[in-house]
């Protein structure tokens, strides 16, 4: 009895001192990724050509975009510059890591204005180009409707090049892309089909 | 302890108790973040200090700890301070943080953590464990070390992302893929069991 009653007090201490730092541990962590946010803002201010200051980013941000929460999706329409385009996150799984994808819609809601690569572990040298420049410029201005196809010789307005020796990372980004679109024309309304 | 035993237990871990060449131990971690040196040494480190405070802890606990709920106890000591670490990761270095992707969390499942627990530390000084958590971890970061150079060199014609020999030979794209390290590892092992053979040693 007295030994049984040790090891439930040896426990209930254990995993008390565990759960604290954890617990510790969690909240500095929730602060640091509030950081995230403030540079994900810049880089959106800076593709609008819009100026701001460190103490004023998030002022002048919540000023040019509105922020449309559908789920765990946010969008951020513009009201200033290029009014009604979007800008938001696409996160899809690529062949060795998750994708994230910053996507800028136009105001049409029918091309895409740019694509950003926010973070991606693909294999170097092959999937990993997907962050060169010369294969994201191809996304400048690019027609989405009715779906954007990444094939080996883009032809059609609808197409891009994928990138060679990279299929599966290639599929990866045009599936999460189209995803991507589909989610915005549900949650927030598409432009013309 | 003498100053032999502890000579002994600090070389244990190099060669003989190499947990990757040898007890082939933690070998996921060893084939997924090793194709490039720079992620090979923030997981090294990792693991390092993973090793060492859970087998400090341990040592000092051993006492303490009922007989009954030993392994649940392990556990808890080495979830609380891998979580721990890969918080700080993703917090000071978020980018490597993504690259080692799910791999400083499964360090958590990495036997020789719990390996060196059970075998050593709860049966051992806090001082002699240290001392065996260090030579364990060593063997492992040279180990790893080892691995990364070679699989970044010969894969990628960089080393720590600098480019040595950038048109002197087509590198071995394989290498960069997990695969690949699974051939790389095999070929190391077989060196090392040649060479332990050869000093007439156990293979």
């Amino acid at each position: 009895m007295l030994k049984d009653l040790k090891i439930v007090l040896f426990m209930g201490i254990l995993s008390s001192i565990s759960i604290l730092m954890l617990s510790l541990g969690n909240t500095v962590y929730i602060e640091a990724s509030k950081k995230a946010f403030h540079k994900l803002y810049e880089q959106i201010m800076d593709n609008y050509g819009l100026d701001y200051t460190k103490e004023t980013l998030l002022e002048e941000f919540h000023k040019n975009f509105k922020e449309e929460k559908v789920g765990s999706s946010i969008y951020y329409v513009s009201k200033s510059v290029n009014v009604n385009s979007v800008v938001f996150k696409a996160e899809g799984p690529g062949l060795w890591s998750m994708l994230e994808l910053l996507l800028t819609v136009d105001s049409e809601r029918t091309s895409l204005t740019r694509l950003e690569v926010l973070s991606q572990a693909e294999t170097p040298g092959l999937g990993a180009r997907m962050s060169e420049p010369e294969f994201l410029e191809q996304f400048n201005n690019q027609l989405i409707r009715p779906q954007l196809n990444i094939v080996k010789r883009a032809s059609k307005k609808n197409e891009v090049d994928s990138i060679t020796g990279a299929t599966m990372t290639s599929n990866a980004i045009g599936r999460i892309i189209n995803i991507a679109i589909e989610e915005m024309d549900q949650d927030i309304g598409g432009g013309k089909q | 302890m003498s100053l032999g035993k502890r000579k002994e237990i600090i070389t244990a871990g190099l060669w003989d108790n190499n947990p990757i060449f040898r007890m082939a131990l933690g070998l996921c971690s060893t084939l997924a973040v090793t194709n490039l040196l720079k992620n090979t040494l923030i997981m090294a480190g990792s693991v390092f200090i993973t090793l060492i405070l859970n087998s400090i802890i341990i040592s000092a606990l051993r006492n303490i700890i009922p007989e009954k709920v030993r392994m649940i106890s392990y556990m808890i000591i080495t979830s609380t301070l891998v979580i721990m670490i890969d918080m700080g990761l993703k917090i000071l270095l978020p980018e490597v943080s993504k690259q080692l992707g799910p791999y400083v969390a499964l360090i958590i499942t990495n036997c020789i953590i719990m390996g060196r627990a059970e075998a050593f530390a709860v049966n051992n000084g806090v001082f002699h464990s240290f001392l065996d958590a260090v030579s364990v971890g060593l063997g492992y970061s040279l180990s790893l070390i080892v691995l990364g150079v070679t699989r970044e060199f010969l894969g990628f014609g960089t080393i720590m992302g600098i480019a040595i020999t950038k048109d002197l030979f087509e590198p071995f794209k394989l290498l960069t893929i997990p695969p690949g390290a699974f051939f790389m590892l095999g070929i190391l092992i077989l060196v090392a069991n040649t060479i332990t053979k050869k000093r007439g040693g156990k293979v």
